[in-house]
């Protein structure tokens, strides 16, 4: 355990200097917003990295750390200064804010105290749930399995063709899950975009003129939405988007001298880039960020490109982020003659399906999925919020309170908060019009409800509003805070006696079970580490499980089995098959029957089947 | 005049904001408070246990 930790802190440190070296370069935005540009490079060089040993077929935790120790050596000879000068700056920003806090001791005290709240829960998610929502089982994890186990960027063997999608969040959690070869901490990597999430939104009130304080709390209002906070753990991509969607929003809600409007497009163009590697909900929703050039564009955004030239380091930045940004698309483009499959994307049509999502711009959809906002999903019904949001938007007690009438408010006395209002709106309309009507898709925006919070955060300090009338709106905010903080305490889905399940299993043997009927010991029981295993599915089922929580087994769907499971087994090298209880498929159950009665295959209980010794190779 | 207009236009914006946040406090509350209810109770035997 010491080795893997030493090698994974190491080769963290080598990123994070990195990432210092380069963050010199595109820094001088602000305070905060520079350090989120910090923490986004940081990710980029994550995913840039995991990406170019996948590909290089070195994904392991041992290559990496002798890439750390090539890139610690090239720092120490070329790049001390570098490093010392960002060391500096990084120091004296430490210091501004520990005056800052100095000066207020009880609300840092406070700040400080909510913000450990957050993160004792998003730990104690990480450490004792194992991942369980089903997309991530489905078609997420698994490719992180397939990536750890086999040090490529190889696509795993599903029934589901949603394993050919974007895939750059996957990186990141593949980096929580190559040095220790397990996904104990795997749901980790949705951590550090739910801080980038509410620093941005602590720079967008800056910049629509909020104090410090008001700012800081306004960005904790939006992290107790629970659409948000529950995602942040949960292994699904869409709060990195969303992350990178604020961020674009804060860095761009204010005007920057000449000076800084080069390293704003970089960083818009890395920042854009990440998100479109994650998903392409980031390119449905960017467009309506143009509205916030009313608010933070000026002509030296066009004039610093006059004199452009490219240093070294900002050619490595963007070949980083084009990597990351276009690898998959570029992979199904010359796989499939389509960069988005297994979805046909078309400019504008009616929506009529398609691989998993419409492809097309609809406006039909766009008027269902509003529709369905306002009349049901906004009040969140149907049981406790969980990161899937059945038929529930996840904004929570005080987007749903304070939200509306502080909008209205915000609306009238604040311009740029008005310019970010219409972008958010517009954003939120593309989205809708992108997106298949279903019961889950407002997980795309759990951006959105940031401008709740900012709405209040403008009403509060405005000095028309009534002394007591914001005494009554800070306690209403405290209230329906304190109720979105005990929505979150759980995830949605596991009761407190299954909490104490997952609790008494030792981390190394902690995973889901399978369909609530097999459990990992009993796979263990029967299965050889090791061991390609065959495996049956309906279609979207939860392949990720048979892995095992340390990625000890080899899984592959048998496409072929028209002469029987024994025949695919002996085709694909394989001795042992997976047949759980509730396949319906009476093809396959028919299948599994013939090759029983032939005694080509063996029972093992529990769904796992071995080849009968005389028919194996 | 228009000062005087203003003036009582943020007067009654400042009594109906609370006003109305407190009435969709109590629409969503209408909804969600049994769930909450239960899942605090849940939360308070877990920590019992």
């Amino acid at each position: 355990m010491i080795v893997i930790l030493c090698k994974w802190g190491f080769t963290s440190a080598f990123l994070w200097m990195l990432a210092l070296i380069a963050w010199r370069r595109v820094r001088g935005i602000g305070l905060i917003a520079d350090l989120i540009g910090l923490l986004l490079l940081k990710l980029l060089f994550i995913s840039s990295t995991v990406m170019l040993m996948g590909l290089a077929g070195h994904l392991t935790a041992d290559s990496l750390a002798v890439l750390a120790v090539f890139g610690w050596t090239g720092i120490a000879l070329f790049g001390r200064q570098d490093l010392r000068k960002a060391a500096q700056r990084l120091l004296r920003m430490l210091i501004v804010f520990k005056t800052a806090a100095a000066r207020r001791p009880l609300q840092t005290g406070l700040l400080l105290t909510t913000f450990l709240f957050l993160m004792a829960r998003m730990a104690a998610h990480v450490w004792f749930l194992p991942p369980y929502i089903h997309d991530a089982n489905t078609y997420h994890l698994p490719r992180v399995a397939e990536w750890v186990q086999s040090g490529t960027l190889t696509v795993p063997h599903l029934p589901v063709k949603r394993v050919y999608w974007p895939a750059g969040f996957e990186l990141i959690q593949t980096w929580w899950a190559v040095f220790p070869h397990h996904d104990a901490v795997v749901e980790a990597a949705g951590v550090p975009f739910f801080m980038m999430a509410i620093a941005a939104v602590f720079v967008i009130g800056r910049n629509l003129g909020l104090q410090r304080l008001t700012a800081a709390w306004c960005s904790f209002l939006f992290a107790f939405t629970p659409a948000l906070a529950l995602n942040a753990t949960s292994s699904k991509n869409d709060i990195a988007v969303a992350a990178l969607y604020l961020y674009l929003a804060a860095i761009w809600t204010k005007p920057v001298s000449r000076r800084l409007a080069g390293r704003r497009w970089l960083l818009t163009f890395l920042a854009v880039c990440l998100g479109i590697g994650i998903k392409p909900t980031m390119g449905f929703i960017l467009p309506g960020l143009l509205w916030l050039g009313f608010a933070g564009f000026s002509k030296t955004d066009l004039r610093c490109f006059r004199r452009f030239k490219i240093s070294r380091w900002t050619s490595a930045l963007v070949a980083a982020a084009l990597l990351v940004g276009s690898y998959w698309y570029a992979r199904n483009w010359i796989r499939f003659g389509n960069p988005f499959y297994p979805t046909t994307v078309r400019a504008v049509a009616a929506a009529d399906g398609g691989g998993g999502q419409q492809g097309a711009f609809s406006l039909a959809s766009a008027a269902e999925n509003w529709q369905w906002l306002w009349a049901k999903k906004i009040y969140d019904l149907g049981g406790p919020c969980n990161p899937d949001l059945p038929s529930m938007a996840g904004w929570g007690w005080f987007v749903f309170s304070c939200g509306a009438g502080c909008f209205l408010w915000g609306i009238f006395v604040n311009q740029r908060f008005r310019w970010t209002a219409l972008s958010f709106l517009t954003s939120l309309l593309l989205l809708f019009g992108w997106v298949t009507p279903d019961l889950w898709n407002m997980r795309f925006a759990q951006w959105f409800p940031a401008l709740a919070a900012l709405a209040f955060s403008v009403t509060v300090r405005h000095q028309r509003l009534l002394v007591s009338a914001r005494f009554a709106m800070v306690f209403l905010a405290f209230a329906a805070t304190a109720l979105n903080g005990l929505s979150i305490l759980g995830n949605g889905y596991a009761r407190p006696e299954e909490w104490l399940a997952f609790m008494q299993i030792p981390v190394s043997e902690r995973a889901l079970h399978l369909g609530g009927v097999v459990k990992q010991k009993s796979l263990d029981e029967r299965l050889p580490a090791g061991e390609l295993v065959l495996f049956m599915a309906e279609g979207d089922d939860a392949f990720y499980p048979l892995y095992g929580p340390g990625f000890t087994r080899r899984i592959l769907y048998p496409d072929d089995r028209r002469d029987g499971f024994a025949a695919a087994m002996q085709k694909y090298g394989s001795r042992y098959l997976y047949f759980p209880d509730h396949i319906q498929k009476t093809s396959a159950k028919q299948l599994l029957a013939d090759d029983l009665t032939a005694k080509r295959i063996e029972p093992l209980g529990r769904g796992v089947y071995k080849l009968v010794k005389k028919h194996s190779k | 005049m228009n000062n005087k207009f203003s003036k009582w236009i943020s007067l009654a914006a400042s009594l109906l904001l609370p006003l109305f946040s407190i009435w969709c406090f109590s629409v969503y509350a209408e909804g969600k408070w049994k769930d909450t209810l239960k899942f605090t109770k849940n939360w308070i035997e877990l920590v019992r246990q």
